[in-house]
């Protein structure tokens, strides 16, 4: 028989969608574990028809599996709930204890597992890192990109994920100082405009210097005036001579300003 | 894939898997001294054959998420022990003449030689249990033996359930009492407890498990009371047990139940106190005639009926928690295991 002449069946009405199929199973009259038939001609012995007797047996299956398996939940909670009273003696305490355990023991390598991939994932962040200086002149400090310092993570294949470079910072003040510079930028003349705070919008860290050497890490001197406000400063790193965004550079300044006037 | 297509692949997985249960099965079995009143006789009941349905599918679960089947061997091993020692002490309780085409071990040997051959099948499920920390790590060794001890006392309280029920010749037991009782003497060590030990095993423990009790029940009770229904027509004489033997036991199965229910108070007076002799007083007479009463009320066909529909209930709550997973041929395979259970003699 080829295509042409194959028999067909109409596609069927469609009545309606059928969107929950556990409440096709279990039956709109089943839920309570009642089941009241329909009168019709078909009913049998027992007052049902076959298809309510069918929902019916289905809605009771879905009844009892639902009912033992809340039943379930409410033991657990009971015995968790016993199990937690510490007053009830020294049984319940070991079993806590040997409880802890377990769980620190399978905890524990879960999270060092997560901990160990948040680093792997974020090289360039650690670069970034804020550098805590609370003294008034901080020592030079060379961050020479993952991989160089002692018992640090194996060295990258390729290119660094940031720019190699120092701090000097002059502070009187408790400063923390992130940095991020992009590859290569060690090769360029670097300036910053500026480290603007949002509350304070109208007294700008301008002590910023950048040394570029393209051999070696960029030397960036930071300084900050005693009586500057307390505050996040941000600000973009750009090539001095395209004006083109080669890092960010935020300082926050801890503490109160010293009592001095501001140089004009 | 065809029903047709589906029961081969159903049928050559639960071959391979339960090829390899047995195998290792082996290992665990004695086979020192003293053989003749003990190991002999624990070696008998798996000797014979067996579907193999609960150790596959502990397998296939455990392969459903990513494992290997040797990771999930000792656990099956265990369920394939555990499901011996089980059936050798269901058939002293319920007086059973016939197990896989056979006599049952205590008329082969007595009951108390029966009875102690159970035990130490029972007690040896504890080594492939302990062995698990070789493969599968100690923290899900102890998952699965908390899952081990639900599981037998589900199937404990079950048979209480059965037996109390024949012991007081209870005439008002309901179908909900019923599915209850499958839930926890079939059910549990049949699908629920493979499937959910396996599901450990290949997610180390981080699977939801409830999903399974659901699926693991309706598969479950399709499967019983398919059971139910090969004892009283299998015609091939494949089903291994003697033809109406639950009607000799006074069991309630669902179609006893059903009968109950549909009969007039005459009918009903003489089935209880028929239910209410021992095995040993009822006549062949008295078994034709509960089997007539059961044809007469067409309760053979409401059974069939009621596993037709476990059984879709049991495809829609595994397609509920096997959406997220791969596909694989275990997948496929618990999927037609549904179909398998009711088609099955």
């Amino acid at each position: 028989m080829d295509e042409h002449n194959r028999f067909r069946r109409d596609d069927p009405a469609r009545e309606g969608p059928n969107r929950s199929f556990r409440s096709f199973y279990q039956g709109s009259q089943a839920r309570n574990g009642s089941t009241t038939s329909s009168t019709g001609p078909s009913l049998g012995p027992d007052g049902k028809s076959p298809q309510d007797a069918y929902l019916g047996g289905i809605g009771l299956a879905y009844q009892v599996i639902d009912q033992y398996i809340s039943a379930g939940r409410n033991a657990a909670e009971q015995f968790n709930r016993q199990f937690y009273n510490l007053t009830a003696g020294g049984d319940e305490l070991q079993m806590l204890i040997e409880r802890l355990l377990r769980f620190q023991s399978e905890i524990m390598p879960i999270w060092l597992d997560m901990v160990t991939n948040l680093v792997r994932v974020d090289p360039q962040s650690m670069a970034g890192a804020p550098d805590r200086y609370p003294g008034m002149k901080a020592p030079d400090r060379s961050y020479a990109g993952p991989g160089s310092a002692a018992g640090g993570p194996a060295p990258a294949p390729a290119q660094p994920a940031t720019a190699q470079f120092t701090l000097e910072i002059s502070s009187q003040r408790a400063v923390e100082v992130s940095v991020r510079l992009d590859p290569g930028a060690e090769r360029t003349a670097l300036g910053c405009a500026g480290l603007l705070a949002a509350n304070h919008p109208e007294t700008p860290i301008a002590g910023i210097g950048f040394t570029s050497h393209p051999d070696g890490p960029i030397k960036i001197r930071i300084s900050i005036a005693d009586d500057q406000p307390p505050g996040i400063y941000s600000g973009v790193v750009v090539e001095r001579r395209s004006g083109e965004p080669r890092g960010t550079l935020t300082i926050r300044v801890s503490g109160p300003a010293a009592k001095t006037s501001r140089r004009k | 894939m065809s029903n047709s297509n589906g029961n081969d692949l159903v049928s050559s997985v639960l071959h391979e898997y339960g090829d390899m249960t047995r195998a290792a099965l082996k290992d665990y079995l004695p086979s020192r001294e003293p053989r003749r009143f003990l190991y002999d006789l624990l070696s008998d009941y798996p000797g014979r054959g067996g579907k193999m349905m609960r150790p596959s599918l502990c397998i296939a679960a455990a392969r459903l998420f990513g494992a290997r089947s040797e990771d999930a061997l000792r656990t099956a091993v265990a369920i394939e022990l555990l499901h011996n020692a089980l059936l050798i002490h269901d058939d002293i309780e319920d007086g059973s003449e016939q197990r896989r085409g056979r006599p049952t071990l205590h008329l082969l040997h007595g009951i108390p030689l029966a009875l102690n051959a159970g035990d130490m099948l029972t007690l040896m499920v504890l080594r492939p249990l302990l062995e698990n920390r070789h493969t599968v790590g100690e923290a899900t060794t102890l998952r699965i033996i908390e899952e081990t001890e639900r599981m037998a006392r589900a199937c404990a309280e079950g048979q209480a359930m059965e037996l109390g029920w024949r012991h007081a010749n209870d005439l008002q037991v309901s179908e909900a009492d019923y599915l209850e009782m499958v839930l926890k003497k079939t059910c549990w060590l049949a699908t629920i407890y493979p499937l959910r030990a396996g599901a450990l095993i290949g997610s180390r423990g981080t699977a939801n498990l409830e999903p399974f009790i659901r699926f693991g029940f309706f598969l479950g009770a399709a499967f019983q009371i398919q059971d139910d229904l090969l004892n009283l027509t299998d015609d091939t004489g494949r089903y291994g047990k003697e033809i109406d033997g639950d009607l000799w036991e006074g069991k309630r199965t669902l179609m006893l139940i059903r009968a109950l229910q549909l009969s007039g108070q005459a009918d009903r007076e003489r089935l209880s106190s028929i239910l209410g002799e021992t095995r040993e007083q009822r006549t062949v007479d008295q078994v034709k005639w509960m089997r007539a009463l059961v044809e007469q009320h067409e309760c053979i066909e409401y059974a069939r009926r009621m596993a037709n529909e476990l059984a879709g209930a049991a495809l829609h709550e595994y397609s509920l928690l096997s959406a997220g997973l791969p596909d694989s041929r275990d997948k496929t395979f618990l999927e037609k295991m549904v179909t398998w259970v009711i088609e099955r003699n």
